[in-house]
C-alpha cells in the first residue's frame, strides 16, 4: 500500500503528521536518551523526524505505527550518533563500554528523572533500546521486532540490564549528593 | 531506588514533564528538510573535492614521471602535458569552488540560497563531469607510467585496447556523475518546491528515485565484480 500518492498528498501528510503528533513522546524520550546536549538534541530530533517522513511510504501498516516508529527513531539514533560523535568519548570503562562527555541536564524534567536518563545515556546502544523499550512496557515480543532480536534474547539481556540500571542510577544519585 | 518498580514509576512520571508545549507540525517537517537540503549540496562538493584531489595527486606523479622520463621524447611530452593540463584544470574547480563558498556566505535566505545554488550547479556540473573524468584518466595513465618504467622506457602492448580502457574510464565516471548530480539536483529543486508550496511530497519522490539508482550501481558493480572474478579464473584456468 503505497501511502504516497501525488493527489492525496495533503490528506497524507495531514495523517502522518497526526500519526506523529499521537506517538512524539517516542521522539522525544530517544532523543533525551541517545543525545547529550541541548543541540544536539535538537539535530537528532530532526533528524529522525526528517528520516521517518521520508520513510513513511514504507509504513504499510502491517506492524503497529508506534513499533515502525521506533525502529526508525532508534537506527537514526544509533547511525547518527556514531556518524557525528561531537563529543569525544572521553573514557572507556567497564569492558568495551564506552562513556560519552557527560550529558547536560535537561530543563524541563525534575533532577530524579535528570538521573534515570544520564544513566540509562550510560548503557551501551542496543541495551538504551532495551531498556527504554521495557520501561515503556512493549512486551518481549515488540522488544525483539523492533531491535531484532528474540524474545529470548531480550529476556536474558533484561535480567543483567535491571540490574545494571539500578547500580547505575545509585551510583548517579549517590555522585550527585556527594 | 532500590527497586525497578520505582524507576519504572520515575519512567512513567516523565511522560507528562516530556510533552510539553511543543508540537510537530509541518513547520517542524520543513526544517527538517531544510537539514536534507544541505546534504544534498554536501555530496555534490564532495565531487569538487574528489576531483581536487585527484588533480593534486597527478600534478606530482607527472613531475615525477617528467623526471623519470627525461630521455623519452613521446612520454616526456606527454608528462608535461599531463602536468599543465592538470594544473589548468585544478585551478578551474578550484575557482568553482571557492565560487560555491561565495555563496554560503552571502547570507541570503535558504530560498534564495537554493535558487542560487541551483543555478550555478546548473552552470557548472558539465564541465566539472568532464574536468573529474579527465583528472582520473590522466590519473591512471601517470600511474601505468610510473608503475612499468622500464629505466626510462614505456611499452604499450596492444595500443587499442589501451585506448578503449581510456575512453572507458572517461566515459564511466561521465555516466556515473551525470546520472547521480542530476538526481541530487532533481532532490535539490524538490526541496525548493517543498518549502515554497508546503508539499512536502516531492522530495520523498526524488529520494525513492534515487535509491533505485543506488540498487542499480550496486548491482552493476557486484556484477563487474563477478565477472571480473570468472574470467580471472579461466584465464588461470587457461594456463
Amino acid at each position: 500500500m503505497a501511502l504516497m500518492e501525488g493527489k492525496n498528498s495533503e490528506v497524507e501528510i495531514k495523517n502522518f503528521l497526526n500519526l506523529i503528533s499521537d506517538n512524539q513522546g517516542i521522539i522525544y524520550k530517544i532523543c533525551n536518551v541517545f543525545a547529550n546536549s541541548h543541540e544536539d538534541r535538537n539535530d537528532l530530533k530532526q533528524e529522525i523526524i526528517l528520516q521517518l517522513w521520508t520513510s513513511y511510504h514504507n509504513f504499510q501498516g502491517k506492524s503497529k505505527f508506534s513499533t515502525w516508529m521506533y525502529r526508525i527513531a532508534f537506527n537514526t539514533a544509533v547511525t547518527n550518533i556514531r556518524k557525528s560523535m561531537r563529543h569525544p568519548v572521553i573514557e572507556a570503562l567497564s569492558g568495551s563500554e564506552q562513556f560519552y562527555s557527560e550529558k547536560d541536564t535537561i530543563d524541563c524534567l525534575n533532577e530524579d528523572i535528570n538521573h534515570l536518563y544520564k544513566s540509562i545515556s550510560k548503557l551501551k546502544d542496543v541495551d538504551k533500546a532495551i531498556v527504554m523499550l521495557y520501561l515503556e512496557e512493549k512486551s518481549y515480543k515488540e522488544i525483539g521486532e523492533i531491535i531484532g532480536i528474540s524474545e529470548k534474547n531480550v529476556s536474558v539481556k533484561l535480567v543483567r540490564l535491571k540490574d545494571k540500571l539500578k547500580k547505575l542510577m545509585i551510583k548517579q544519585t549517590s555522585h550527585v549528593r556527594v | 531506588m532500590s527497586e525497578f518498580s520505582d524507576i519504572k514509576k520515575l519512567w512513567k512520571s516523565a511522560d507528562s514533564q516530556i510533552l510539553t508545549n511543543e508540537s510537530i507540525d509541518i513547520e517542524t517537517v520543513k526544517q527538517a528538510i531544510t537539514k536534507q537540503s544541505i546534504r544534498i549540496t554536501s555530496k555534490l562538493i564532495s565531487s569538487f573535492r574528489a576531483g581536487i584531489l585527484a588533480l593534486s595527486l597527478n600534478v606530482i606523479l607527472s613531475g615525477f614521471n617528467i623526471y623519470a622520463y627525461a630521455g623519452n621524447n613521446l612520454i616526456f611530452v606527454f608528462s608535461i602535458s599531463s602536468l599543465i593540463l592538470s594544473i589548468l584544470l585544478l585551478l578551474f574547480l578550484l575557482y568553482r569552488y571557492n565560487n560555491l563558498n561565495k555563496l554560503d556566505q552571502a547570507g541570503l535566505s535558504l530560498q534564495d540560497l537554493i535558487v542560487a545554488k541551483i543555478k550555478y550547479f546548473k552552470q557548472s556540473l558539465s564541465y566539472v563531469h568532464h574536468a573529474i573524468a579527465i583528472s582520473l584518466v590522466l590519473l591512471i595513465i601517470s600511474l601505468n607510467l610510473i608503475i612499468d618504467n622500464n629505466g626510462g622506457h614505456y611499452q604499450v602492448n596492444n595500443v587499442w585496447l589501451y585506448a578503449g580502457i581510456m575512453i572507458i574510464a572517461y566515459l564511466i565516471p561521465i555516466l556515473m556523475l551525470r546520472l547521480t548530480h542530476n538526481l541530487y539536483l532533481k532532490q535539490y529543486k524538490s526541496v525548493l518546491l517543498d518549502l515554497n508550496e508546503s508539499k512536502l511530497t516531492e522530495m520523498n519522490a526524488e529520494l525513492r528515485k534515487y535509491k533505485w539508482l543506488k540498487l542499480f550501481f550496486l548491482i552493476i558493480i557486484l556484477l563487474s565484480f563477478v565477472v571480473g572474478i570468472i574470467a580471472l579464473f579461466f584465464k588461470i584456468g587457461g594456463q
